[in-house]
């Protein structure tokens, strides 16, 4: 069988747009993808999303939790059994088996009960979503039998858990063909980060940009790169010519740092 | 079999796992979807389930939308019953307003998109006097093909006038499109050209619920023809017309209704303009010569150029209209010679502008007017911006100014802005304080609220007394309350604390029940009670400041109206998309974006009656909060664009009225859409 037909199909059927899945016996959009709550230790935290089957013949939807990780390329992984940290025994859902008529959604329920002797920090789970079962896709002469499936990021502060980051490290990093200016976080907090922020800076050609953080998470023990995509007006991705200096305050959560660096 | 199966499965699995990484490397934030679990060895996870399973599921009865096969098409039919009664001084007896209301769309091979909207009131008022037959009826025929690249838009019934894209794409100055009872069609062929005629009784849409068409007498016409003879080059001119018929005036304020003059007029008024464009810059050159009665010709001209340099728009023009002239049945800017200049900077921090402007009489009283604005936002951090505003207008024994400045922030509960304005004029002094919030909610519903106190002042020589401190509370909600119950509120309430101002309020709060996928019942509760104060507002030299003291008066009632809707083949074949390509629901508001944030804000009020068009093609009207919806339409890039012809002045739609939007597969995309007062 050739491989390189494959690896198209997998690419045709993972280049669906985030948040639902297509083929003719898994058609599922749910809304919001992903959740980011807070309580205390003792509290319940409960919220719904909504799951709509837009094929059209009815459809039934397993549902069932899983602790995930990312990958070194963000890519998120999952994982059946109990993490060793998971927090997943804290979660109920609302029922295993969702049956949709063709155009139907529903509201389905979640909530998360944190123990009272809960230590603060972050507790991290995926809801995912799978058909009932593998369907026919079909890549010219070629069919197989693919699952689908969508999760749901659930991602819920305890006390006063908050990350703890330390930016290190400015390089050079090639993303997409084009050089950046990156530099490297360590998150040595209890609580996952995005970076943001408005820095400004100069290339070598005396050309002034505004330098836009990738907002990637960063799970707390992680050291991740922070890539600076520079941005012009009317230009969202101009070339840069190095060495480029770069300034301005690095912000994350509640907190931030003043960044002045030169990147070459 | 069984094997091969499993042996493809696993084949799958492991070509997929690079193809996967990469889906969730570009869209990491989003859910992920996966064709494959991760390798794991360990026995799986017995989920815990709230109540043991046994919640009774909220389901919705799913989309109205069949699956048929065919062209797209669509149908919406209201049946309203009403009760409304006068509120205040000038208080009646109470009326309906019961009836139809059709919303309906088609789409053809080779004839076009169609689309009918229409309203019909029967019954009778509790006075006594029958009302029937009074209503609104339009059919619009969209992008019908000819040969060698020609299109044709044709309608019919109680439409607008057109005008050439010339005329209508207006910087500083507008050539209002009249609604009359008629026909129109326009033209669009290679190299720009556009030829657009159109003609009938001119007349006053109206209607709270169902719209209505109120026939003024006399008729209006117009005619006109725009082309590029060169790339950078467009040139155009358009004839209008109207014989006794009184002269039409746009509402003067949200939630006031549109007027005619008591005396008939007749006018001619010709216009001719010249576009040139190169790269960011651009310069337009209008002319306008015409008469209203036998009162002599009139004459006028305007120049507006515009550059564009990194981070800077820069615009400036000048402008010489003589008094006494009208397009068709619409008064337009007249008695005004002057000029402007407006830079604009715009940064990921900061965004600012400044706008000078010049404007004296060309005939009677002087009335030479300096105004001069400043506005600035600076975001201090991702959560934090500052601005401030500034306008001062300086004028023969008119001065007035007012300046804001505000906080937005970014909170734990959503999003917040705290405002301080203070505003003056030779009569009134005007304190205000606000606080706004847009909170946090689950995804598809919205809540908004202000709360802000008014202290207005008067001067002991003011004709109307108006010392009053009036406090102000304004919500907007919105969203599922259940998926077969939902409800959508906008209500602004202001109750005079201190002094005799009359109290105002205004109400429009829906619910809407899902019986099946084909049938509702809404339930609204209206109200507009317009209070004898309004808030000092100083936004222009053409446009003398705004508080006006009315009688206190308005209007409450409730609607209930079942509606049916259907629509086939729109799962294959969506507004704007192929056969067999995936669709969503755009829907959106039209709205007067009071402060410019460019975010509907609770207190802000809806357009109604506009008309709102999809990708040129199918087209629809806000309902009475200003919302609109295209329930099928095909994913992917669509251009929204919104017709000023019914926006209350001095109101402008911002970026030409257009917007770009993505509809998302099976999802609900919110398209809302400014209108900024016209400076």
């Amino acid at each position: 069988m050739p491989r390189r037909m494959l690896t198209l199909l997998c690419a045709l059927l993972t280049a669906a747009p985030a948040g639902q899945a297509l083929g003719a016996g898994f058609a599922a959009q749910v809304s919001p993808p992903r959740f980011e709550l807070a309580t205390r230790p003792g509290g319940t935290v409960r919220e719904v999303f909504s799951i709509a089957n837009g094929a059209a013949t009815a459809a039934k939807f397993h549902l069932r939790t899983a602790d995930f990780h990312l990958g070194d390329d963000y890519g998120v992984i999952f994982q059946d059994s109990l993490a060793a940290d998971s927090c997943r025994p804290w979660v109920a859902l609302e029922r295993a088996l969702v049956p949709l008529a063709p155009g139907a959604s529903i509201r389905y329920r979640f909530e998360v009960r944190v123990p009272k002797d809960a230590p603060q920090g972050e507790c991290r789970f995926g809801i995912l979503i799978e058909g009932d079962e593998p369907y026919m896709a079909q890549a010219g002469a070629l069919k197989l039998p693919i699952s689908g499936r969508i999760g749901v990021i659930v991602y819920v502060k305890v006390g006063d858990a908050k990350p703890d980051i330390e930016v290190f490290g400015p390089s050079v990093a090639l993303v997409n063909g084009q050089r950046l200016p990156t530099v490297r976080v360590h998150n040595g907090g209890d609580a996952h980060a995005r970076m943001g922020g408005f820095l400004r800076g100069t290339d070598a050609k005396g050309v002034k940009y505004d330098f836009v953080p990738s907002a990637l998470p960063i799970l707390p023990g992680e050291v991740r790169p922070i890539y600076l995509s520079p941005s012009l007006p009317g230009n969202d991705h101009p070339t840069l010519t190095f060495p480029v200096t770069v300034q301005g305050k690095l912000e994350w959560d509640d907190q931030s740092t003043e960044l002045n660096e030169r990147f070459e | 079999m069984k094997h091969a199966a499993r042996r493809a499965l696993r084949l799958a699995t492991w070509r997929c796992g690079w193809w996967l990484l990469l889906a969730a490397a570009a869209a990491p934030l989003a859910a992920q979807t996966a064709a494959t679990p991760a390798p794991d060895a360990a026995p799986a996870y017995q989920d815990h389930y709230i109540a043991d399973g046994t919640l009774a599921p909220d389901i919705s009865p799913g989309e109205f939308t069949s699956s048929e096969s065919g062209l797209a098409r669509s149908l919406r039919l209201d049946s309203v019953l009403s009760y409304i009664e006068p509120e205040g001084a000038n208080g009646g007896p109470a009326t309906r307003e019961d009836g139809f209301v059709l919303d309906a769309q088609w789409d053809t091979a080779s004839w076009g998109a169609f689309s009918a909207d229409g309203g019909l009131r029967v019954g009778s008022s509790d006075s006594g006097l029958a009302e029937y037959g009074t209503g609104s009826f339009s059919l619009h025929q969209r992008g019908m093909p000819f040969d060698d690249g020609w299109y044709a838009d044709n309608a019919l019934g109680d439409i607008n006038t057109p005008l050439i894209d010339l005329a209508r794409l207006q910087p500083r100055f507008i050539l209002a499109p009249g609604p009359m009872e008629g026909l129109d069609t326009v033209w669009r062929g290679p190299s720009g050209l556009q030829i657009v005629a159109g003609g009938g009784e001119p007349g006053i849409f109206d209607g709270i619920k169902i719209p209505l068409f109120e026939p003024l007498g006399g008729d209006t016409g117009t005619l006109g023809a725009q082309w590029s003879p060169a790339s950078q080059w467009t040139l155009g001119g358009e004839l209008a017309a109207a014989r006794d018929t009184p002269l039409y005036f746009q509402p003067a304020l949200p939630g006031f209704p549109a007027s005619a003059s008591s005396e008939l007029i007749s006018s001619t008024t010709g216009y001719l303009s010249a576009a040139w464009q190169s790269g960011p810059s651009r310069a337009q050159l209008n002319l306008i010569d015409g008469s209203v009665d036998d009162n002599g010709n009139s004459k006028g001209a305007w120049l507006d150029a515009s550059h564009t340099s990194g981070a800077y728009t820069q615009s400036y023009g000048a402008f010489y209209i003589d008094p006494n002239l009208a397009w068709g049945n619409q008064l337009m800017t007249s008695n005004a010679e002057g000029g402007y200049y407006r830079v604009d900077f715009q940064s990921r921090r900061w965004l600012w502008d400044f706008d000078l402007e010049q404007v004296d009489t060309v005939a009677g009283p002087r009335a030479d007017v300096t105004f001069v604005s400043a506005d600035s936002r600076y975001q201090l951090s991702r959560d934090t911006g500052v601005g401030a505003v500034v306008n001062l207008r300086h004028g023969d024994g008119d001065d007035a100014w007012s300046v804001q400045g505000y906080l937005d922030q970014v909170n734990s509960l959503g999003t917040g802005r705290g405002e301080l304005d203070y505003a003056q004029d030779a009569q009134l002094t005007d304190y205000t304080a606000t606080v706004q919030q847009t909170w946090k909610v689950p995804a598809g519903d919205r809540l908004a609220t202000s709360l802000s106190v008014d202290r207005l002042t008067s001067s002991p020589s003011a004709m109307l007394q108006q010392n009053a401190t009036v406090a102000r509370l304004n919500l907007y909600a919105g969203g599922d309350l259940t998926t077969r119950l939902s409800l959508n509120a906008n209500v602004q309430w202001a109750q005079t604390v201190q002094g005799e101002a009359g109290t105002s309020r205004s109400a429009d709060i829906s619910f809407a029940y899902a019986i099946n996928r084909s049938w509702s019942v809404l339930a609204d509760y209206y109200e507009n009670r317009v209070g004898s104060w309004t808030q000092l507002v100083i936004t222009s030299p053409l446009t003398p400041p705004t508080a006006t003291p009315v009688p206190t008066s308005g209007e409450r009632g409730v609607f209930l109206t079942v509606r049916y809707q259907a629509a086939r083949g729109a799962r294959f074949v969506p507004l704007g998309g192929m056969p067999g390509s995936a669709s969503g629901r755009l829907t959106g508001v039209v709205y007067l974006d009071s402060n410019e944030n460019g975010r509907y804000d609770a207190g802000e009020a809806g357009a109604p009656n506009v008309t709102v068009i999809l990708d040129g093609r199918y087209s629809t009207r806000t309902d009475s909060n200003g919302r609109f919806d295209f329930p099928a339409v095909a994913a992917g890039h669509h251009v929204l664009t919104v017709q000023s012809d019914n926006l209350p002045l001095p109101w402008q739609l911002t970026n030409s009225g257009r917007a770009d939007v993505e509809v998302t597969t099976r999802g609900t995309t919110e398209a809302d859409i400014g209108a900024v007062r016209l400076k």
